[in-house]
């Protein structure tokens, strides 16, 4: 991505042209999507959530003075603003996960003890998986909107996958090798 | 043994359990849906920051008004107090927490702030000027103030407008001068508090001309313990940031920031040391004046 044509999109923007503002809206819609989702479980409240995060991001574009860090700045936004979701929504979201965790609990699958683990992680972890498997992002991107090296991007996202798959083994998923799935 | 993070299963699954079909943006739809996002955004055209209107800068306050330095440090004060509570809930990613912490400040008794206030140099010769102000308040709606050797009074509880101020070394309350000039500029910041705006206040930050948002940290023990707050004039590199604890969101820190005038100023906060209805008694004062 090349950051100077990005930091060129954030000023136009700031100076009240749309088509800049919508290109960036194009790009970063589903990275808050995601990071959104990684809050509140919930693709469908995420998707508001992200929406959401544009509106406060025309609000307050203009106070925004690090344009090379816009990524992070509106993953910012969007984060508190999921927060908020989550806060006034927080109930039905619970109801939701919960309900789908005893479903996933009897079917003892793989991929649902994979999402527990994940919603187990915290959220900084939770943030980093969500944005690398939700939309299949790479690195580079992650860490613009972490605000973080591309070489902490891999250090963490290799720590919470070594989290997750403590987890599968110890819920007897896999393994003591680590490479083994047991039950699907 | 591939080591877990190694096991592309693991890739798989996770992008299983986790990825989605990518979701398509539509930057039109959100247009039609957000008609006043897009209005506030393209009113912007053509509108540089130089024409927009330049706020009167807490420098001018402080040092060409006829007020003392703790009076300054009232506007300070006030101005981070009544941007706490004129803010709450109107701030668009943040609103929940900021409204937590405007509704606990408004909710404590008393509390103490300890103010450095910062300025200059304005030339050359001149150095960085630093000043110690601590201020109480009492659970009815008392002040008591000291900067340097000046000591201040201020009961603006059941519609008192009453201000007096000493001077700590002779005992003696300013000079009638001094003291109109202390008391106008308390009552002028203090009672402002629920009647004027922020924008008269504060600088003259005209209303839509300033932003506040919650700031994420990096993830450090004391991060962990405080969310921060950022209060930042849209033209000017003016900033206030607050500090609010998050099990209790009682703000304990703000410091502001205005580099163009070289104005810097750190507030903490005390919410623990309680004082007598004594302390912020004038008549203390007085009596000792008179025994004299």
């Amino acid at each position: 991505m090349d950051l100077n044509s990005e930091a060129k999109l954030v000023e136009a923007a700031q100076d009240g042209h749309l088509e800049s503002f919508g290109a960036l809206y194009e790009r970063y819609y589903n990275p808050l999507v995601a990071l959104a989702y990684s809050v509140l479980a919930d693709r469908h409240i995420a998707e508001d959530a992200a929406q959401e995060s544009f509106v406060v991001a025309c609000r307050d574009l203009s106070n925004l003075k690090s344009k090379d860090k816009f990524a992070a700045w509106l993953a910012g936004i969007c984060r508190n603003i999921a927060k908020q979701m989550l806060r006034t929504k927080g109930k039905v979201i619970a109801q939701n996960v919960s309900a789908s965790a005893e479903n996933e609990g009897k079917k003892d699958c793989l991929v649902d003890a994979i999402r527990r683990a994940v919603w187990k992680l915290p959220t900084s972890n939770r943030e980093l998986i969500v944005l690398r498997y939700y939309d299949n992002m790479p690195y580079e991107q992650i860490a613009q909107i972490l605000d973080i090296s591309v070489q902490a991007v891999n250090g963490r996202l290799i720590r919470a996958k070594r989290k997750i798959a403590k987890y599968l083994k110890r819920n007897g998923f896999i393994g003591d090798d680590y490479e083994t799935p047991r039950k699907q | 043994m591939k080591r877990p993070e190694n096991n592309n299963w693991l890739d798989d699954a996770l992008a299983k359990a986790i990825g989605s079909e990518k979701s398509k943006p539509d930057f039109e739809k959100w247009k039609q849906d957000h008609p006043q996002a897009v209005e506030m955004l393209t009113s912007r055209v053509g509108r540089s920051p130089s024409a927009t209107k330049r706020p009167l800068s807490i420098r001018r306050i402080i040092m060409k008004s006829p007020i003392t330095k703790l009076a300054a440090a009232a506007v300070i004060i006030i101005a981070v107090l009544i941007g706490i509570n004129q803010f709450g809930g109107s701030i668009g990613g943040a609103s929940v927490a900021w409204a937590d912490v405007a509704e606990r400040f408004e909710s404590v008794p008393f509390f103490n702030v300890t103010i450095y206030l910062g300025w200059g140099p304005y030339a050359q010769d001149q150095k960085l000027e630093f000043h110690k102000i601590e201020i109480w308040k009492s659970e009815n709606s008392q002040l008591r103030g000291h900067s340097g050797e000046e000591i201040i009074f201020a009961d603006f509880a059941d519609g008192n407008n009453v201000v007096v101020a000493f001077d700590s070394s002779t005992m003696q309350p300013l000079n009638a001068d001094r003291m109109t000039k202390v008391a106008n500029s308390f009552h002028g910041f203090l009672r402002a508090k629920g009647e004027f705006s922020l924008d008269t206040l504060l600088m003259g930050f005209p209303s839509d001309d300033k932003g506040i948002t919650s700031v994420e940290t990096a993830d450090t023990p004391a991060s962990r313990e405080t969310v921060l707050f950022e209060v930042k004039h849209k033209t000017t590199p003016t900033q206030f940031l607050i500090w609010a604890l998050r099990k209790s969101k009682l703000p304990v820190r703000a410091s502001l920031s205005d580099p163009k005038n070289k104005v810097y100023a750190d507030l903490l906060f005390n919410y623990s040391e309680k004082k007598d209805a004594a302390f912020f008694d004038p008549n203390i004062f007085k009596s000792q004046e008179t025994n004299k």
